[in-house]
């Protein structure tokens, strides 16, 4: 486990899950998977993409921006089954910020909490749990597989065995949760701490932000209103909720999305797939079983998000070609200002795929098609005949254009697919960049050429400082490099293991004398030159004799 | 002792000659080497080569069937530069020029032994470069630190 600075941490622990032996990993701000193929690098990814959908505030909701970006809920949308229980805790804690108005304004928010109550505790552990009881479904939907016995690696006598939680280091307070997997199914046992106490500090950002965007009063707000369609209200139990969130499950409460290896195939295929699901969905239950198309769940829900990527933006999903043309250029022309998750984007198309992508909708049907215009062309192609690389990479820029927010998870696998050298590199420092403005990415790779650039990224931030600001920075649009520190970074090296049969996984640390993360790349490397060597020499030798 | 060996032999410093290849933490397996051999250590003092002129760590010839193997061996126990690996056996082998008898029959094999291991791109350029002696070109063979130099002469 890694002994790094970081104070708090998302631990994930695995135990005969699919061809893993053992595993136990911290979730840092960039996460990299690597080893041989077939030693779980993908797996476990899945596993943790699952966690994030069946734990995220986004579980089981639509996973699109609304219309309106990202304004606080309206008046009037709340409320959905907040119970008695938490209607007496927002009322108690309205009145709390109403006796900070009066008198608390000179105390320092950080000296105040709101202890929960203990009915409050009992409902958070009963939906918490409820929530867990759901794991079953979305993690079997995610591997696209029909029985939970499938995840369990070969050979093992006691079934899988999946931990995970918040830690603090050095710290009791640590929560684990576990999920006992069998061939019956997942039995999952959560933990919520006992003690929690909303910060009030967080109460003050609420006030704060209510006062931005309303400029009313709260005293006015919160007595001049029906407390069931308070904006306040309603956002007590938003803030409650992300707290309780961030102590169960730490960062797995955060929104994932999974950029699977076959993106490629899908952005050339899609219309064919959705073509052929549709075409069988009228009589799918009149068919035999396996005849039926199905798909895993990150590929199904990349297909399902990258076919509807640009409504959310576009707002009433009939976008004419047009005019997301417009609004990329109005994206690319704000991206010289700020260094936001669109900038990057625009960075991707600008120094990688020299040229921008967008999706045109069909005027009759809406369906999308997904289109490059390479740099300097008038006309733009469909990423069917665009090179591979525009395949690969367009759902990235999409993604970070119409989708993710700071906050938010990306999982990538193999981003070096199609990609030169160069670019695989310059993509990392895109990634970097991404990390820098707050989305946590979960790579897997074979690239030898991403781990270095990696390990150049985490040598930056030793740079004296007068040196790294020359070479470091969050000005990605000036083409500088970012500098991530240690604890920000994990590479987990998958090994394959003889027995028991499957792979195990450790942290592969920063070589300090070396500046490189050691793999067994090397190993590769030399077995070739070794063949190379002898061939030439005996080739040498004969001409020689 | 062969002649060529013998010649070798004779034209260095009895007083640099070695019995065993072990420099900077690191040492070549002699087990199952040709035992005719002269080792020769080339950082003797004896051998009168000035501190600038790049040269290897040691030059092994020993007798090999009806030929001489030659082979200039360097070590390098920690981390290293290719250049640098690259110029002290380019030095061992024309040093290596000079004592064996000319018109013998010969095999050349540059050794490398090293402790790290080598980043693929120092591999990369290190397998861009020969080194020649008397005419016969070679790559650079690699073993490991502690690995028996039969691996390299390929016995």
């Amino acid at each position: 486990m890694s002994d790094s600075p970081a104070q708090e941490r998302t631990e994930l622990e695995v135990k005969d899950f699919g061809p893993i032996v053992e595993a136990r990993i911290d979730l840092r701000p960039l996460t990299v998977f690597v080893g041989p193929s077939n030693t779980g690098k993908s797996w476990l990814a899945t596993l943790i993409y699952a966690l994030h959908r069946c734990f995220s505030s986004e579980a089981g909701t639509d996973y699109r921006r609304s219309p309106q970006g990202r304004r606080m809920p309206r008046i009037g949308r709340v409320r959905q089954q907040p119970g008695e229980i938490i209607d007496a805790f927002v009322t108690s804690t309205l009145g709390s910020l109403l006796l900070r108005e009066f008198i608390g304004k000179g105390k320092s928010p950080t000296e105040e909490s709101i202890p929960l109550p203990g009915p409050l505790l009992e409902e958070i552990r009963h939906v918490f749990n409820a929530q867990g009881a759901q794991l079953t479904d979305e993690i079997s939907r995610c591997f696209g597989i029909g029985s939970t016995g499938t995840l369990i690696r070969r050979g093992s006598k006691e079934g899988a065995r999946v931990a995970f939680g918040r830690c603090i280091s050095n710290d009791s307070k640590s929560v684990e949760h576990t999920l006992a997997v069998s061939d019956r199914g997942v039995e999952f046992q959560g933990v919520v701490p006992g003690d929690m106490s909303l910060p009030a500090s967080q109460l003050n950002d609420l006030v704060d932000e209510y006062f931005r965007q309303t400029g009313e009063d709260i005293l006015e707000s919160v007595l001049g209103r029906d407390k069931d369609s308070d904006f306040l209200a309603w956002n007590i139990i938003k803030i409650l909720e992300n707290y309780v969130r961030d102590r169960v499950v730490g960062h797995l409460g955060a929104p994932a999305f999974f950029l699977p290896a076959e993106r490629t195939g899908v952005m050339h295929a899609h219309g064919t797939m959705v073509g052929t699901m549709i075409g069988h969905a009228a009589t799918a239950g009149l068919q035999r079983t396996g005849r039926v198309p199905t798909l895993s769940g990150v590929l199904a829900d990349f297909l399902q998000q990258i076919l509807e990527v640009d409504r959310g933006r576009s707002g009433d999903g009939k976008a004419k070609g047009q005019a997301v043309k417009r609004l990329m250029e109005i994206d690319r022309t704000r991206s010289k200002d700020s260094n936001s998750l669109l900038d990057i984007g625009v960075q991707i198309e600008d120094s990688i795929l020299d040229g921008s992508v967008y999706v045109e909708r069909s005027e009759l049907t809406g369906y999308p098609s997904f289109m490059y215009r390479p740099k300097g062309w008038k006309n733009a192609l469909s990423l069917k005949n665009a090179s591979s690389m525009a395949s690969d990479l367009a759902p990235v820029v999409l993604y970070l254009r119409h989708l993710i927010e700071p906050g938010n998870v990306l999982i990538i696998e193999e981003p070096e697919s199609s990609l030169h050298p160069a670019m695989q590199v310059e993509l990392i420092r895109q990634l970097a960049a991404l990390v820098r403005a707050g989305v946590r990415v979960i790579l897997t790779t074979h690239s030898e050429w991403i781990l270095q650039e990696l390990a150049n990224t985490v040598q930056r931030s030793a740079l004296p400082e007068s040196r790294g600001k020359e070479t470091t920075g969050t000005d990605v649009m000036a083409g500088t490099e970012v500098a991530l520190r240690p604890d920000e970074v994990g590479a987990w090296l998958f090994k394959p293991k003889r027995r028991p049969k499957g792979s195990v996984v450790e942290e592969v640390k920063l070589d300090e004398e070396t500046g490189l993360y050691p793999t067994d790349y090397d190993a590769v490397s030399e077995a070739l030159y070794d063949e190379n060597v002898s061939i030439f020499n005996s080739i040498q030798s004969a001409k020689a004799g | 002792m062969n002649a060529p060996i013998a010649v070798v032999a004779g034209n260095v410093c009895s007083r640099c000659h070695a019995s065993r290849c072990d420099k900077e933490k690191c040492r070549v397996d002699l087990k199952g080497a040709p035992p005719v051999r002269v080792i020769v250590d080339m950082d003797c003092d004896a051998l009168q080569i000035s501190d600038e002129e790049n040269r290897c760590d040691y030059l092994f010839v020993g007798e090999e069937h009806d030929t001489t193997c030659v082979v200039p061996i360097e070590l390098k126990g920690g981390r290293f530069s290719v250049s640098e690996v690259l110029e002290q056996i380019e030095g061992g082998a024309s040093m290596a020029d000079m004592w064996p008898p000319q018109g013998i029959p010969f095999r050349f094999v540059p050794v490398l032994v090293h402790g790290r291991t080598i980043h693929p791109e120092d591999l990369k350029r290190l397998l861009s470069r020969t080194v020649v002696l008397r005419g016969e070109k070679q790559k650079i063979t690699r073993i490991k630190c502690g690995e028996p130099l039969t691996k390299a002469l390929g016995a």
